[in-house]
């Protein structure tokens, strides 16, 4: 074996050992840890996620055993005086301290509850969408299946024929569902609605196993009779039918078709991504397009017993007996099993632990603050301890004391802490709820999470207890009589000096945290001025679908397509229109396998194309220019099919040759018509992360496309006052053609940077709260040093010293700590920086521009914080401040 | 060390019947009875090595098992060696038939599945 856990892991380990009570630690502590090293490394702990389970088991079985252990043996030990009545006294004169002294208590118990509430909130949604398995029988059976060319990183969709191949050969699945994604426009009702239907198998919900509420899923028997059934999502359900239990065996238009409602699915039941009905997937069976036509999804279910890694080894042992069999279409290609869950929350665990790592790090910059007041505030109570301990109270007694106070604040920060986390649990699902994987899955506050916050309160309490507690045994033994007296109380140098470190490592994570919302930021800020190939501004764009039935031939969807365009091109203010089923910036398009007339059918070196069916006026309205040849115009093709390449597809795939009248996507067989390349195009962005990948644009006529985005270039500088107008043009060409999604192309295009923007705005927020508190903790400390000096000063200023030497000397201070902060903060970030690196895009974790910029951040920060103690200082008048002795 | 409370009375912890079922084939050492336990159970289940060294030092107080040093074949590292006394496995006998016999009256009435009658 030579894995082994990790120097964190190692750490963790050895503070959970701690609990044990000597004994148990000195008899079995090197067995534990031998167990420790050898079960961490499990297969079944590995990644991220194995790291969690790993943990929360490991964690739980070490507190309940510890404590049973404790409990066991705590007979024998003498106990501290500490007596119930004794504690319950100190409760109610802390409780009476604080109110006289509000100001703390408040600081103190708001600090805590918004850290604790911050984190409680992260914490909650950590647990729903990470730790608890999804709503599915033996979800972890389930794994989405993707079809991947070894020449090319990006996932293909599934071709149907490799999806039966693998379904009736590949032995580890109990089902194999395939779907793609559809719309239908559902008209009957008014106005007529935009579906989400999702075509799939007969073995959908089998295979997820979910059942129907009402009703049934369709059968073999209907997809083999070509039988139009359809199952509703409930809220599809409630939105239109009003959730009347008839509906089954109603009959609704889809795509103006008649289609026989079979069932209606439970509610919370929408996959995927939000399905509003299902209907069956009507088998591929053209011996061509089966193979070369990548549009599918798949989803399985492996049988009991059958590992994720036993599924790889079956399914590349297949993939090699599929590129035998066709080498033309299935050369280099080959099937990639993975975990539903891990599909679901893709690469967001990520951002969500960065988040966690966020708040934990601003309730801890919190605790520090309170921390650093309650050590403040026990030095003015050093005189009445010292009494206390002169009559004998022990010194547990006197912890006690000082604990009972910031028991009191933590307990009261538990309860702030909960509320906010109760209100922004769903306050943060809703600004990006769209972002959040299972976001309709989190509950409020689950009882699980109800214990987190506990013991997080706990811990914050013991925590900022601790300091004081072990300040006030030093100075109740260093000077016992000194305090007594009282005169210890006024300047301490020990307590300044301590709470000077705790400040600086305010500072410190500040600075870090801020480096880290900072790089975010940047890498924002470039991704949003990528070059996407198109002129988004003054662009129109909205979402709409053709019935099928009205329109059943291709030719027949581009004539009532063209006629809209030509109507909307005529209307004041508008200036080119067209129509797509891909935008720009879309990774969700088409792919085919490019073939070339006289050439062998494929290269494994050529992965498919980019296939993009559009109107003519498409690429005009969205500023594509033209590189060579000529566009296609409306009423094209007439007679021989035609394609317009991108720039990339003619690089790639016609090196030093002129692409221009060669025929290409058809087959020799006749199955699909050649088209005659008549143009090239300069290259639009799928993705803003990636080059844009070779692509071929197709008429309307030449392909069965049945939803649209419209896009529209306008003159006017809001595109969106032109929205009525089109809108109208379009109800009046056919009032059965819903219409949706109206937004311009920025907006559209913006959608891709949602997730960033969000993972940006979130880290800044909480940068800046941790920037605000470090900065109220460097105010206190330093009007702490002022206040404990007003004498130096005040004598400073009577020999002639003049203000602004006495401000320097005091913002010195501030710098000082700012300095110290800034150099560990810097390594520190530079070390956890590689850990954000793969959320940021053309960034580098070490950019100094960053680095710099947060640098100066804090420094502003801490002047501006030392400013007002600054000038207080001052302001001490050397006659008053004398007089005071 | 002194005597546990809990040492020499009260009926067997589910983790102690498995470790006791585990040493019944010969004896081991903590990590193997360990993974035993859980390749036995199934289902992904972990037993917590803390619950399992727990179950140990309270079988060894009551005598039901006791520590061999000698090396167990194949394995130098791992000294520590645990085996069933006589009176562990006549515990063990003993859990079992209480087993048996709880098993035995709840088929006779038919799982017990449902209300009871009395």
């Amino acid at each position: 074996m030579t894995a082994r856990p990790s120097r964190v892991d190692r750490l963790l380990f050895r503070i959970l050992v701690r609990l044990y009570p000597p004994p148990f630690r000195a008899r079995y502590g090197r067995d534990l840890a031998d167990a420790f090293e050898r079960d961490r490394v499990r297969p079944r702990f590995a990644g991220f996620l194995g790291a969690i389970r790993f943990w929360r088991l490991t964690i739980a079985d070490a507190l309940h055993t510890a404590w049973c252990e404790r409990r066991d043996g705590a007979g024998a030990a003498a106990p501290f005086a500490l007596t119930p009545a004794g504690t319950l006294a100190d409760l109610r004169s802390a409780a009476r301290g604080l109110v006289r002294q509000p100001g703390f208590a408040l600081a103190a118990i708001l600090t805590l509850g918004l850290g604790i509430g911050a984190t409680t909130t992260v914490f909650a949604i950590i647990d729903a969408v990470l730790l608890t398995p999804l709503p599915y029988p033996d979800a972890h059976r389930l794994v989405r299946v993707y079809e991947r060319e070894r020449a090319n990183p990006a996932a293909l969709m599934v071709a149907y024929g490799n999806y039966e191949d693998l379904r009736d050969q590949s032995e580890v699945f109990d089902e194999l569902a395939i779907w793609a994604y559809a719309s239908h426009a559902l008209t009957g009702v008014s106005p007529a609605r935009q579906l989400r239907t999702r075509e799939t198998s007969e073995n959908f919900a089998a295979a997820l196993g979910v059942r129907p509420a009402h009703g049934r899923w369709f059968d073999r028997a209907d997809i083999d009779s070509g039988a139009r059934r359809v199952v509703l999502s409930h809220g599809l359900w409630q939105a239109v039918f009003g959730g009347r239990p008839g509906v089954v065996g109603m009959t609704v238009r889809l795509g103006d078709e008649p289609y026989e409602v079979v069932g209606v699915m439970p509610p919370g039941f929408e996959f995927p991504s939000r399905a509003d009905a299902w209907i069956p997937l009507e088998p591929v069976t053209d011996e061509v397009g089966r193979r070369t036509r990548h549009r599918h999804n798949m989803i399985g279910r492996l049988r009991p017993g059958v590992t994720v890694a036993a599924a790889v080894r079956r399914l590349d042992a297949l993939a090699a007996r599929l590129e035998a069999a066709y080498p033309d279409f299935n050369r280099g290609n080959f099937f990639e099993p993975r975990l539903l869950l891990d599909d679901v929350i893709a690469g967001r665990d990520r951002a969500l632990a960065l988040f966690g790592v966020g708040v934990m790090v601003l309730l801890l910059i919190g605790c520090v603050n309170i921390a650093s007041m309650a050590l403040a505030r026990s030095v003015g109570r050093v005189r009445e301890l010292a009494v206390r301990a002169a009559i004998g109270a022990s010194p547990l007694r006197l912890a006690s004391l000082v604990a009972s106070e910031l028991t009191i604040v933590a307990a009261a920060g538990a309860g702030v802490g909960l509320l906010i986390a109760h209100m922004s649990v769903q306050a943060v699902l809703g600004l990006g709820g769209s972002l959040v994987p299972r976001a309709g899955e989190v509950p409020a506050i689950s009882p699980r999470v109800l214990v987190f916050a506990t013991l997080l309160s706990l811990g914050c309490g013991l925590g900022v207890s601790l300091l004081p507690i072990l300040a006030n045994r030093r100075l109740a033994a260093d000077g016992s009589t000194a305090a007594l007296r009282g005169t210890a109380a006024s300047a301490s140098p020990a307590v300044v000096r301590g709470r000077r470190i705790l400040v600086a490592a305010q500072l410190t994570l500040a600075f870090v945290l801020a480096t880290g919302a900072g790089l975010l930021l940047r890498s924002y800020d470039r991704l949003v001025s990528v070059d996407t190939g198109v002129v988004a501004d003054r662009v129109l764009t909205m979402n709409i679908q053709v019935p099928d039935a009205r329109y059943p031939r291709p030719d027949q969807v581009a004539r009532f397509i063209d006629g809209v365009l030509d109507r909307i091109e005529a209307l004041p203010g508008i200036e080119r229109a067209g129509a797509t089923l891909t935008p720009p910036v879309n990774d969700n398009g088409w792919y085919n396998l490019l073939t070339v007339s006289g050439r062998p059918v494929a290269r494994p070196d050529l992965p498919p194309i980019s296939y993009v069916v559009a109107s003519a006026g498409y690429l005009d309205a969205i500023g594509v220019p033209l590189l060579a040849g000529r566009l296609y115009e409306r009423g094209e093709p007439r007679g021989e099919a035609v394609a317009v390449l991108n720039e990339a597809a003619a690089a790639r795939h016609f090196p030093g040759e002129d692409p221009i009248g060669r025929r290409i996507l058809g087959s020799d067989n006749g199955d699909l018509p050649w088209a005659r390349v008549i143009g090239v195009v300069g290259n639009i962005r799928q993705s803003l992360t990636r080059d844009a990948v070779p692509e071929v644009f197709v008429p309307i006529a030449q392909d069965r496309v049945l939803s649209f985005v419209i896009v529209v270039r306008t003159s006017g500088e809001d595109p969106l006052q032109a929205a009525p107008s089109v809108r109208a043009v379009i109800e009046q060409a056919d009032r059965d053609v819903p219409v949706g999604r109206i937004m311009t192309l920025v907006e559209r295009i913006g959608e891709n940077v949602t997730r960033p923007k969000f993972t940006a705005a979130i880290m800044t927020a909480t940068a800046a709260l941790a920037l605000l508190l470090a900065a109220a903790g460097v105010f206190g400390v330093v009007s702490y040093s002022v206040a404990a000096r007003r004498r130096e000063f005040g004598i400073r200023m009577a020999m002639g010293a003049t203000g602004s030497r006495v401000v320097r000397q005091v913002m010195g201070e501030g710098l000082a700590l700012a300095g110290v902060a800034i150099a560990i903060g810097i390594a520190a970030a530079r070390a956890g920086a590689g850990w954000i690196e793969s959320l940021l895009f053309d960034v580098r974790a070490a950019d100094p521009v960053v680095y710099a910029g947060v640098g100066l951040v804090v420094l502003a920060v801490s002047v501006a914080a030392g400013l007002a103690p600054a000038f207080r200082a001052t302001a001490c008048d050397p006659l008053i401040v004398l007089r005071e002795e | 060390m002194s005597p546990d409370r809990s040492a020499d009375a009260g009926p067997l912890s589910t983790v102690a019947v498995e470790v006791l079922l585990a040493l019944a084939t010969g004896p081991k050492h903590g990590y193997a009875i360990k993974r035993e336990i859980e390749d036995r159970i199934g289902d992904d289940f972990v037993l917590g090595s803390g619950s399992l060294y727990q179950a140990l030092q309270r079988l060894e107080r009551r005598g039901l098992i006791a520590e061999r040093r000698a090396a167990a074949p194949g394995d130098a590292r791992r000294g520590r060696v645990y085996a069933l006394e006589a009176e562990g496995r006549r515990v063990l006998a003993a859990e079992l038939g209480r087993m048996q016999r709880v098993l035995g009256h709840a088929k006779r009435r038919r799982l017990a599945i449902g209300p009871e009658r009395t």
